[in-house]
């Protein structure tokens, strides 16, 4: 993939996800919000939203959701403000170690579903596939050995 | 590609393949179904009391600012010589599970229970596993009121997704159910909802007094043991409802027993209490 094409597509998946990880957090501090989901026997975002699962550390996981977004923005914004001139290979290891942790959250967080409550939230899917596709873009646009600069647009 | 993208890619693949693999079937060895229903707990004593041994003054204190209030349904009668307190709900409902805690509490004021087994809501509900108590198989006397609890289903889910039936309720409950869990007392949205607390005929709550959140992640000895002092939000959430309860049942009953219904936090709700059905 071309750099800064993937730089921008990372930029609004993080934006994307940023906004959904800000409404579930909403969701979980004012009653007054409303929750847009399926109520039904598989998709059920409010018995995701208010097990027990929802929770880590006693902080909702949606409010980890929204920091992990906060911090991957501040990853992938540089690399879009130096555009032509690249991005320095220790954000470029930040940003692939920080989505790799991500990832495993996500995992758990998919066993939790799965596998503990039985439901699905659609939302919180749609977060876990925004970091997939984050974690996707970014190994594809890693550098090759001994390749040269990658932006050709 | 190179060779090490492709290995970062495959092991994610591989591990989220491997994720989904054993959360189905951890939930299909959870559905299994176990041959034999563990027996129903019994309250231990110490529970009971705390239940039932609230002073006076954390009463005063609760008072009823923040209860659900009663839906005025109109004057019912009944056949019986004491007003009936009539109580549908299910084991598997976390909002049940709230409404039990006031309903008890409240009824402790006027009588006794025995035979109150332990209970917690639906794992797989919202509000999942709220610790309460199961009014199936227990029993209450008192010389004031006469209750009537129905418990329908049980929190054991059938493979069908639906709950094991566990009480039936009689035609005369049946049809106060319908008449009064409908419009114009209930939204359209919520007809036949539960818990249905129908006091003296006149008095109706149809759904969660509070939010079961507050009881998430406790036992119920660790709840009932705030009840004595009225501290934390579970205690207030429980005891203020509780009060709303008992100033239904004063107004019905003829505001007796006299150290109940004289206080002052419960006649300044009976008087607030609705007079004109919906």
């Amino acid at each position: 993939m071309r750099r800064r094409t993937s730089d921008r597509v990372r930029l609004a998946l993080t934006l994307l996800g940023l906004l959904i990880a800000g409404y579930l957090t909403l969701l979980h501090y004012d009653s007054s919000v409303p929750l847009v989901c399926s109520g039904g026997s598989l998709v059920n975002c409010e018995t995701v939203l208010t097990s027990p699962s929802a929770f880590a550390f006693g902080v909702p996981v949606a409010v980890w959701g929204l920091l992990w977004f906060v911090v991957a923005l501040g990853l992938a914004l540089p690399p879009v403000r130096a555009g032509a001139r690249g991005q320095s290979p220790a954000l470029r290891a930040a940003g692939l170690g920080w989505t790799l942790i991500g990832t495993c959250a996500v995992l758990w967080l998919v066993y939790q579903e799965l596998g503990v409550i039985g439901r699905i939230c659609a939302w919180c899917t749609a977060i876990h596939v925004l970091v997939l596709a984050l974690l996707v873009i970014q190994v594809l646009s890693e550098p090759q050995r001994g390749a040269g600069p990658t932006d050709h647009s | 590609m190179a060779r090490k993208q492709t290995l970062v890619l495959i092991v994610v693949a591989i591990a989220l393949v491997g994720t989904i693999a054993a959360a189905v079937n951890r939930r299909n060895a959870a559905r299994q179904p176990v041959a034999t229903t563990a027996a129903p707990i019994p309250v231990p004593a110490a529970v009971m009391d705390d239940l039932a041994s609230i002073p006076p003054a954390v009463w005063e204190r609760a008072g009823t600012t923040g209860a659900s209030r009663p839906t005025f349904v109109g004057s019912v009668g009944g056949s019986g010589a004491k007003p009936v307190v009539l109580y549908i709900g299910s084991l598997y409902c976390p909002y049940c599970a709230a409404a039990r805690w006031s309903m008890i509490t409240a009824l402790a004021r006027f009588g006794s229970f025995s035979g109150l087994t332990y209970s917690a809501s639906s794992s797989v509900d919202v509000y999942p596993s709220t610790p309460t108590f199961s009014f199936h198989g227990g029993t209450y006397a008192s010389q004031y009121i006469e209750f009537q609890s129905v418990e329908l289903e049980s929190d054991v889910q059938l493979p069908d997704g639906r709950y094991e039936p566990l009480q039936a309720p009689t035609a005369e409950q049946e049809a106060l159910l319908e008449r009064y869990d409908a419009p114009p007392y209930v939204d359209k949205a919520n007809v036949g909802g539960i818990p249905f607390i129908l006091i003296g005929g006149r008095y109706m709550w149809s759904g969660s007094p509070y939010s079961p959140a507050v009881l998430a992640n406790q036992t119920q000895a660790a709840i009932a043991a705030t009840l004595p002092t009225g501290s934390g939000d579970a205690a207030r959430a429980i005891l203020t409802n509780a009060n709303q309860i008992t100033a239904t049942i004063c107004a019905v009953d003829g505001n007796r027993p006299a150290d109940v219904c004289a206080g002052a936090a419960i006649q300044q709700a009976v008087k607030a209490l609705p007079d004109k059905a919906p």
